[in-house]
């Protein structure tokens, strides 16, 4: 062998050879019929007997045997060489055909599972209205004013508090379908800002916490007497701003607050998709201005300063990695509190750290700053379900510095201030 | 002399195992297992599992290449391919050097149609075994496009340097017909197959043959086919004519495969003649009972009215047999005064002969003698061959072309003291190249070069490249990523010529052409990303952009606005190359690694002493401008580790700090909280030699990257060349420096946040093991005196830019109606890709 092949070059004329032609007509089973005729054709009729039953063709019979045998010596050679010729081809031809096939099959059966995928995502778009309208109708029933409906919407937050720990299948697939129903309205809604403002005249509202906080947060502003437009609110680790936000709901009825989150991305779309609240793009920890690393993962909420944490995480969901670390400034709560809330705490705050809560509480002055409702998350990150599993620690703690637990969603806790003023009216 | 030969004749679907395939195959093995003097190369376009080195014996003169046209030889078929058929045959001419190439046969169908511009500088000869269809045409070629491609290849056979003629009728035949001239004509003749020999046959063999075939007595033999030139019914008639007696003595044995219309037409024959019953037809046999028959037969009758060579003749002499023949054409000179010559025209002639002989068995017997002497003189392969290769020993070979006077190159490229990896990059290639050519250099405005030349290396401003341009046998741009070479990009663009990409990725300096430098031309920014990417992709990136006016540098790759400029690319890795010709393949462009200079190695510890460190102190250091990129936060969060374990490890940056002042804060943070002061020098800008002498003085060197624009980096190839042992990470061209002559961590992507405790486990491994660094270091500086010696560079430059500009064979337009074919089938893709590189006649390398 002398030739050098350059495999390198000829990997991508091959790759580019394989790539389907832009236009590649139906495979024609006319095509195979005309193979049968081309083969047909291809027998040699030059020796069929000469017809004498006439008396013309008795005369002309011996002519045209003549004519014959001086012409097929000629022809014979270049008919056989052309029969040969038309045989190769008609094989070739037949290969041709029978790739063809093979590709047209292929196709069909990529068609075939095309077609299987668009009736399931049909499916689950019928199941997805279905779930949306009943949501509606619950979440019109408790924006009634009237008392039975809150009857009923206490009802549904004991069941709520029910399930906790023995939650169904069913509520496995209540999740990802609120997940969806979320992003579908995140994507309706947002992008149209007309539809935007229809939703705000309030005809019917919709929880964007991950299990209904800012609803149950609703309730008891009811009860207590306060506007939710009218609420301030500290959310730590603020994640996303409309997405399973717990302030968000407020926050589109004209409450404005402070949101902190220590990813450098979250908090620039922060920012922007909240322009009304503060933003502070810093870590929570012990000591303010110290420069630390931050784990930021590639799965929603879950990035953290805790690289035990993040392990975590990873080790729960193989899907998720860090996708970078950086350097982050720190802020301690109580910086925040008196910069931002000097006179009197929020009435809501929400805690979301992602493993820190725990520290976190422990350094609030609460004799100093005490918001009238804490939502806590107070499960660990798991890639399922989480099932008879909630923090003792942050409850107990909770209870020493005078919170009751109002409402538990099965992942986050809903504390409320017994010393609160608001309560002692009632 | 190297000698080439096609296909056609020996795998040619008309001439495979039958006359003039068994006659090439037995001539080239003949030549190639009795010549040693020549090479011989067979190329093969036609059948991929034939191995013709099976019958060569003579293996050190022998090479056989296949190049895949697809399993029906589509890329041949199809007149739309023709260059690129031509591309490789000239490509392959030209590699293996081929002074002859031996067209075997001309008129083997419509194959290859060569064209004399494919032999420059190559002598080309052809056999010609008859032109029985011109000299016959109205029944060979009424056909329009028959006759027309037939007399294509005549012309074609009229550049051919000689014709070899496989016989005097033949010759005369060319001439009188086609009126070749006389001196551009040799006889061959042709020979006998060893196969064809005298047999001791036992009686019980025989017996069995005989019943086979309904064999009684005594026969005449005779061959030939359907074809009426081979006038075997004018045979039988003939048969038919003999007396009685002979009728009676005597059975007709035709040998050959006849189609049953054929047989049928040859019994009414037989029949119409009453010799029904004396003629046997044996259809298809085997080569040993052909072989029997041969030996067997009493008289072996050929009276065939046209043979280029009637090879039967001298088969049955091989055999023993008398032979009767024709007095026309090749038959009556291959016969001569051995065989009886008869006018294959009159059955009467025929009958004649074949009583004269058959009644003599004295007469039988002289002339089995004669034919035998006659054969052993002219038609044994042997002398054949010996006289085929004394005739192509005998053409003069082409003049090779001599050197010609020393070109002239310009040579656009920044010079120091810019501070550019490129300007000292170019001072060292200028100095190389300089010994083949003499060479102008283009630099921009307002700047004096610090560098001395030769002194047929000048130095131009780049304003006077357009009025002496012409004068330049190429013109070379070496462009990186940076501002610094702004200027040449008019010129590249009107005036195209060599490109040397140094940076894969342009994004960098043309976003700052496009935004910063033309203060947002944005239509030039859309320009710049058309080059390389779809119209729609470039309007959704710039619909973000123009909001936040952030390149995305590394996700949209750009050169291709002054790539596709270029007549050449040169670059430094096979990545880069394999991402230019992903986008086009049509694309010619050379790998020339970077260079280093070989110099002879430095005392390590000397070194140390000269900047003021001990002798057994590990110094492990980073070169060049000190970037995020190049991992030094890892890199000093690993150091610090390896601190807490071994005192005695000193961190040296030797180079300059380009941080932004947030990451200065940081880096600066870090080695102050960490107490590193002491451990770590960061030297500032350094020149060349400085930067020499830190390499000579560090025992680990760190060479890592990420992200890359696929740049090559000067400085890991100066430590190869200084023999120091190096940690390198797997991205871009540093994944193709083998991993036997450094460290090799994973890419920093598959790390992630391992990427620290991978460096601190590299170093831990290396500063506790010396000798490993010393194997490392040796095998490094192997690899650069076999690899990267500047001399051998600056070859592979003056190769590139002397080879001319060449249209390329296989563009992308014809990978589509390629890949449109409906001949394509799929199995051949990946061969009939590999020829169609090998058209392209790129250079792996």
């Amino acid at each position: 062998m002398s030739i050098n092949q350059d495999t390198i070059l000829q990997e991508i004329i091959a790759e580019k050879l394989s790539l389907l032609p832009e236009q590649k007509g139906e495979s024609n089973p006319a095509m195979l019929d005309s193979l049968d005729q081309m083969n047909l054709s291809a027998i040699n009729h030059s020796y069929r007997d000469i017809p004498a039953d006439t008396l013309g063709e008795k005369i002309i019979k011996p002519f045209k045997r003549l004519m014959r045998r001086f012409t097929f010596w000629f022809v014979e050679p270049c008919v056989l060489q052309q029969n040969e010729y038309n045989s190769a081809n008609n094989r070739f031809s037949l290969e041709a055909q029978q790739e063809i096939q093979t590709l047209h099959s292929e196709i069909q059966e990529i068609r075939k599972q095309n077609t299987e995928m668009q009736m399931l995502s049909a499916k689950m778009s019928i199941q997805l209205t279905d779930m949306q309208k009943r949501l509606q109708q619950a979440e019109e029933r408790q924006t009634d004013q009237h008392e039975s409906d809150r009857q009923k919407i206490k009802a549904l937050q004991q069941a709520y508090q029910q399930s906790e720990g023995k939650l169904s299948d069913q509520n496995i697939m209540m999740q990802s379908l609120r997940k969806q129903i979320q992003k579908l309205e995140k994507l309706s809604y947002l992008s149209d800002p007309a539809m935007l403002k229809q939703n705000e005249t309030d005809e019917f509202r919709v929880s964007f916490s991950q299990s209904g906080e800012d609803d149950i947060i609703r309730y008891i502003f009811d009860v207590l007497n306060i506007h939710p437009g009218k609420c301030r609110y500290l959310d730590l680790g603020a994640n996303h701003a409309v997405h399973l936000s717990n302030t968000y709901g407020f926050y589109r009825e004209g409450a404005r607050g402070v949101l902190v989150d220590a990813n450098p991305v979250l908090a620039q779309e922060l920012s922007e998709r909240r322009p009304g609240d503060i933003v502070i793009n810093k870590c929570l920890s012990d000591q303010s201005g110290k420069q630390i690393k931050f784990y930021i993962l590639n799965g929603d909420g879950l990035s953290t300063p805790d690289e035990a944490a993040a392990k975590h995480a990873i080790e729960e969901n193989p899907a998720l990695s860090i996708e970078k670390i950086i350097m982050t400034e720190t802020i301690t709560i109580n910086d925040i509190m008196n910069q931002y809330f000097p006179d009197k705490a929020p009435e809501i705050m929400n805690i979301d750290l992602e493993s820190m809560e725990m520290t976190i509480l422990h350094m609030i002055n609460f004799k100093k700053h005490r918001p009238l409702i804490i939502i806590c998350e107070m499960i660990s990150y798991r890639n399922s379900l989480t099932i008879g599993e909630k923090n003792p620690e942050i409850l107990q703690f909770m209870h020493s510095v005078g919170y009751e637990e109002f409402a538990f969603t099965g992942i986050n806790s809903v504390f409320i201030d017994k010393m609160a003023k608001e309560l002692k009216h009632k | 002399m190297n000698i080439a030969f096609d296909a056609a004749a020996i795998l040619g679907p008309m001439s495979k195992n039958r006359g003039i395939g068994n006659y090439t195959l037995s001539q080239f093995t003949g030549m190639i297992n009795q010549d040693r003097k020549n090479h011989y190369f067979f190329l093969n376009m036609l059948e991929k599992e034939y191995h013709l080195s099976e019958f060569i014996t003579n293996q050190a003169h022998f090479t056989e290449d296949f190049l895949d046209t697809g399993q029906n030889q589509m890329l041949m078929w199809n007149p739309a391919y023709h260059d690129i058929i031509g591309a490789a045959i000239r490509r392959y001419l030209k590699e293996n050097q081929i002074d002859v190439f031996y067209i075997t046969s001309p008129f083997a169908g419509p194959y290859i149609q060569y064209e004399k511009d494919w032999f420059e500088g190559v002598r080309v000869v052809a056999t010609v075994y008859d032109i029985i269809p011109y000299v016959m045409k109205k029944q060979y070629l009424s056909d329009e496009n028959a006759y027309q491609w037939y007399m294509r290849v005549v012309e074609s056979l009229r550049w051919a340097d000689r014709l070899f003629a496989i016989s005097e009728s033949v010759k005369t035949d060319l001439i009188e017909y086609l009126h070749f001239p006389e001196e551009q004509i040799n006889i061959i003749w042709g020979g006998v197959d060893e196969h064809y020999q005298k047999l001791a046959i036992t009686e019980a063999k025989k017996r069995a043959l005989f019943q086979k075939f309904g064999i009684t007595k005594p026969f005449v033999m005779c061959t030939g086919g359907e074809d009426g030139r081979k006038n075997l019914d004018g045979l039988i008639h003939a048969f038919g004519l003999l007396p009685k007696t002979l009728k009676e003595k005597y059975q007709l044995v035709v040998v050959c495969k006849l189609s049953e219309p054929a047989l049928q037409k040859l019994s009414a024959v037989a029949k119409k003649s009453h010799v029904e019953k004396e003629v046997v037809f044996t259809n298809f046999v085997t080569d040993d009972e052909l072989l029997l028959f041969y030996n067997l037969a009493s008289l072996m009758a050929f009276p065939s009215k046209y043979e280029g060579f009637g090879l039967p003749i001298v088969e049955a002499w091989a055999c023993g047999t008398p032979v009767l023949t024709a007095d026309n054409s090749s038959l009556s000179q291959i016969g001569g005064d051995a065989a009886m010559l008869v006018d294959a025209d009159s059955p009467r002639s025929i009958a004649n002969g074949m009583a004269k002989m058959l009644s003599d068995p004295a007469l039988l017997n002289a002339y089995a003698r004669k034919g035998e002497e006659r054969l052993k003189k002219y038609y044994r392969w042997e002398n054949v061959n010996a006289q085929i290769i004394s005739l192509l020993e005998k053409i003069p070979l082409c003049e090779k072309p001599s050197a010609s006077v020393k070109p002239c190159i310009a040579f656009f490229t920044p010079l120091p003291p810019i501070e550019s990896g490129i300007s000292d990059y170019s001072v060292d290639i200028i100095h190389a190249l300089c010994q083949y050519c003499d060479i102008d250099v283009y630099i921009d405005d307002n700047y004096e070069p610090t560098c001395d030349f030769p002194e047929n290396v000048q130095i131009f401003h780049h304003e006077e490249y357009a009025s002496r341009h012409k004068r330049y046998a190429d013109t070379v741009f070496q462009m990186g990523n940076s501002t610094f070479h702004f200027y040449m990009y008019e010129y590249l663009r009107k005036y195209h010529g060599t490109l040397v990409l140094h940076d894969y990725n342009l994004h960098e300096a043309f976003y700052h052409l496009a935004i910063v430098k033309s203060n947002r031309d944005f239509q030039l920014y859309a320009d710049l990303l058309t080059a390389d990417y779809p119209e729609e992709i470039v309007k959704q990136y710039l619909d973000i952009f123009r909001e936040q006016i952030q390149p995305d540098i590394y996700r949209y790759e750009l050169n291709g606005w002054l790539v596709n400029q270029a007549d050449h690319i040169i670059v430094h890795s096979q990545v880069a190359r394999k991402k230019l010709l992903q986008r086009d393949v049509a694309r010619n462009i050379s790998v020339i690694p970077s260079y280093a200079k070989i110099y002879p190695l430095a005392d390590t510890a000397l070194c140390k002493e000269k900047y003021g460190f001990a002798p057994d102190q590990i110094i492990i250091a980073a070169f060049g401008g000190i970037h995020p990129t190049k991992r030094i936060f890892p890199i000093l969060e690993a150091f610090y580790h390896l601190r807490q374990q071994n005192e005695n490890v000193h961190l040296l940056f030797a180079g300059k700090l380009v941080l932004t002042e947030e990451d200065q804060a940081l880096f600066h943070a870090y080695i102050h909280e960490h107490q590193l002061t002491d451990a770590v020098t960061v030297t500032g800008y350094i020149n060349l030699e400085q930067f020499k002498e830190y390499i000579d003085m560090t025992d680990i060197c760190l060479n890592l990257r990420y992200p890359s624009n696929g740049e090559t980096s000067g400085s890991l190839m100066r430590i190869l060349s200084r023999g120091k042992c190096v940690i390198i990470n797997h991205i871009g061209s540093f994944s193709e420096i083998p991993d036997t002559i450094c460290i090799k961590l994973p890419s920093v992507e598959d790390l992630q946040e391992q990427e620290a405790d991978a460096i601190y486990q590299a170093l831990k491994s290396l500063t506790e093991n010396p000798s490993r660094r010393d194997m490392l270091g040796h095998a490094a500086r192997r690899f650069a005196e076999q690899h990267l010696d500047i001399h051998e560079i600056a070859k592979q430059y003056y190769a590139v830019l002397t080879a001319g500009k060449q249209e390329p064979a296989v563009t992308e337009e014809i990978l589509k109606i390629i890949r449109d074919d409906a001949n394509l089938i799929r199995a051949d893709i990946p061969g009939i890709a590999g020829t169609l590189a090998y058209a392209l006649g790129r250079n792996p390398a």
